[in-house]
């Protein structure tokens, strides 16, 4: 399999998820929302997340900037506190899987609001 | 009654009411049925009571299609046949299973699974299961720790497995059928040839001989080959003085239709928080009953798909995945076979499984911390023409020739099992279960290409197909050779269809049923 590895313990979890969130706390865009770290970490490592990402992008090419993923990842996810954000953004994904929005990453079942997480992450640190 | 066919004098004759070709889970069935009855019953086994290997080589054969596993390590040949390594796994077949669906091509038994269910019953207390309850809300009443995911049952479903200790028919039943005054058991008895009157509307008897070269004929009113898939297609097909295509094969379906289920890893799951699996978990050896994942029926109609489900196993695929057929290799299953003297137990599966598995350092999580699973398809195959058994050019000690098995597969195959995939993955995501990666295989497209590791469950179904028209089936209803008044097949060769559910429970049951029909037959 292409993939890094799978985090198979909640301590595996947190390990990864505060590099992660520690990695977003520097640019602009707000880390616990926009990137969603807490889910793409199950998925696999950051260098995983971010060849997700680029899968992502080689697919869609003409969202490939930072500015036009965080529009569409905020689009229809409301408030703009972070706290509600996060929530919004979590009942995007649900949304996103109850209306087929839908998208196969590398073998990853994701919907498209976490695909675009993940090409977001990817244009953020390569 | 036991008889040791070697001890006969040579060109012995034996008549008797019904003679049953084989004593395997679908022979000593039948032949269980009929103890206590006035009958006489001649079961004839070509092997003896222990694995020996110059019987199983009279198993072996040619494989000329897609991959397969040794023929003569996947069925074994002796009395109790393949229960004698068997892993129990039992489940009867869906509803929908026995339906014609427009879009399986040559699907449509002629018998619903209403008309089964009394022998399923039945069937399910020879092989030592529970309650005939197959209703997940069942096992969830028995057990508060028993509990479904919660994915919506208008998309995904759960079916329940009941797993058998796993019976072993020759240890278990040895002695009934042994003690059975009616019962006449001859061991070392391989039928070579089933021979037709003239016309061939009608089977005068069969021929049998020994390995030591003595020859015998049986006389019955009935007779039923109960050998397997393989075996049935390949001594029918050998049958060819009177009827130079081989019995029952007018319309050249003998050793047609073959089918296997497609098992493979096909991916990985992972949970967002950990969910009680108490239902889907298995523990070899403890386990009663489990459940797999399945679409529904509405699924299956609206996407037009195959059967098939789905089994969760704790951690991942790893880098290299493999089937069944490398997970269990031959030769631990041929090295007992070599060692008749020593009468060894067969292993369990598992524990083949166990024996085989490359070892690691890690020890395995708890389960309360696993968040990654394996999953593992158990896929129907479509009925498929050009996947068959035929007769190869070389002959076994007995001068009958081999099998020769050319395993084909269609590309709706394929994509039920990738399109079933993505749309479990879809609703474990809906369902806010977690997310599912689907292995490489899988993500591509050409539903031609198969993996290297292509495996299936030994699960021999097909050769004599069961259809009310004689053009498309074998078999009848009643599972009788459609033009030979006197010859009827039992086992799984006789499945129109294959559903994803493992054959056994299903075999025995069809064979019970046909045992009823020719108790009719003999009073009428």
């Amino acid at each position: 399999m292409n993939r890094r590895r799978f985090l198979i313990s909640t301590t595996g979890l947190l390990a990864v998820s505060q590099p992660l969130l520690a990695s977003f706390s520097t640019t602009t865009l707000d880390p616990a929302t926009l990137a969603g770290p807490e889910l793409l970490s199950f998925l696999g490592d950051r260098e995983y997340i971010v060849a997700l990402g680029q899968c992502y992008l080689q697919q869609f090419p003409h969202e490939a900037s930072i500015t036009t993923l965080s529009s569409k990842i905020r689009q229809q996810a409301g408030s703009s506190n972070t706290h509600n954000e996060s929530k919004q953004i979590a009942r995007k994904v649900a949304r996103d899987f109850a209306n087929d929005e839908t998208i196969l990453l590398n073998g990853w079942m994701l919907s498209r609001t976490e695909a675009r997480q993940a090409a977001l992450f990817s244009l953020l640190h390569s | 009654m036991h008889i040791d066919a070697r001890e006969l004098s040579d060109n012995s004759l034996i008549e008797g009411d019904i003679c049953i070709i084989g004593a395997g889970a679908a022979g000593i069935a039948i032949a269980l049925d009929w103890q206590q009855h006035a009958a006489k019953v001649i079961l004839l086994e070509g092997g003896g009571f222990n694995l020996e290997a110059r019987m199983q080589d009279l198993y072996r054969g040619e494989i000329t299609g897609k991959p397969y596993y040794p023929l003569e390590a996947a069925r074994l040949h002796y009395f109790g046949g393949t229960t004698g390594h068997w892993a129990g796994f039992c489940a009867p077949l869906d509803p929908l299973d026995f339906q014609k669906r427009s879009w399986v091509p040559h699907s449509g038994w002629p018998i619903t699974r209403k008309q089964l269910d009394p022998y399923y019953e039945r069937a399910q207390q020879l092989v030592e299961l529970g309650p005939y309850q197959y209703d997940p809300s069942y096992w969830e009443q028995q057990d508060p720790d028993i509990t479904r995911l919660p994915y919506s049952p208008h998309n995904v479903q759960t079916k329940m497995w009941q797993f058998s200790p796993p019976t072993r028919f020759g240890n278990k039943y040895r002695d009934a059928i042994v003690n059975a005054s009616n019962v006449h058991l001859y061991t070392y008895a391989n039928v070579s040839e089933i021979r037709s009157n003239e016309s061939v509307n009608s089977i005068e008897g069969v021929s049998f001989r020994t390995i030591e070269g003595k020859q015998h004929q049986v006389k019955a009113r009935y007779y039923i080959l109960a050998c397997g898939s393989i075996q049935n297609a390949r001594l029918l097909l050998a049958s060819n003085k009177r009827a130079p295509a081989g019995l029952g094969n007018d319309h050249d379906l003998v050793g047609r239709y073959f089918m296997e289920h497609v098992e493979m890893p096909v991916a990985e799951l992972v949970m967002q928080r950990p969910w009680p699996l108490k239902m889907y978990l298995l523990n070899y050896g403890q386990t009663r009953s489990r459940g797999e994942l399945i679409l529904s029926r509405t699924m299956q109609r609206e996407h037009q798909l195959l059967n098939g489900s789905v089994s969760l196993s704790p951690g991942g695929v790893g880098e290299s995945p493999r089937g069944t057929f490398q997970e269990f290799p031959a030769e631990v299953i041929l090295r007992y076979s070599d060692e008749p003297a020593a009468n060894p137990p067969l292993p369990d599966k598992s524990e083949i499984k166990q024996a085989d598995k490359p070892v690691t350092t890690k020890p395995a999580p708890a389960l309360s911390t696993v968040q990654t699973f394996r999953l593992s398809c158990r896929h129907e195959q479509s009925p498929n023409r050009e996947s068959r058994v035929s007769l190869g050019t070389d002959k076994d000690a007995l001068g009958v020739p081999r099998a020769r098995l050319n395993w084909q597969l269609s590309e709706i195959d394929k994509y039920s099992i990738r399109k079933s995939c993505e749309i479990l993955a879809r609703e474990t995501g809906r369902s806010g279960i977690g997310r599912i990666k689907l292995l490489d295989w899988l993500i591509d497209t050409s539903d031609k290409e198969w993996p290297e590791f292509l495996s299936g469950g030994w699960h021999h179904m097909g050769t004599t197909r069961m259809h009310d028209h004689p053009k498309q089936g074998v078999v009848d209803s009643d599972s009788k050779i459609h033009g030979i008044a006197n010859l009827f097949v039992a086992g799984a060769s006789v499945f129109t269809t294959a559903g994803c559910a493992n054959p056994t429970l299903t075999l025995i049951a069809t064979s019970l049923r046909l045992s009823e029909h020719l108790k009719q037959q003999l009073k009428s």
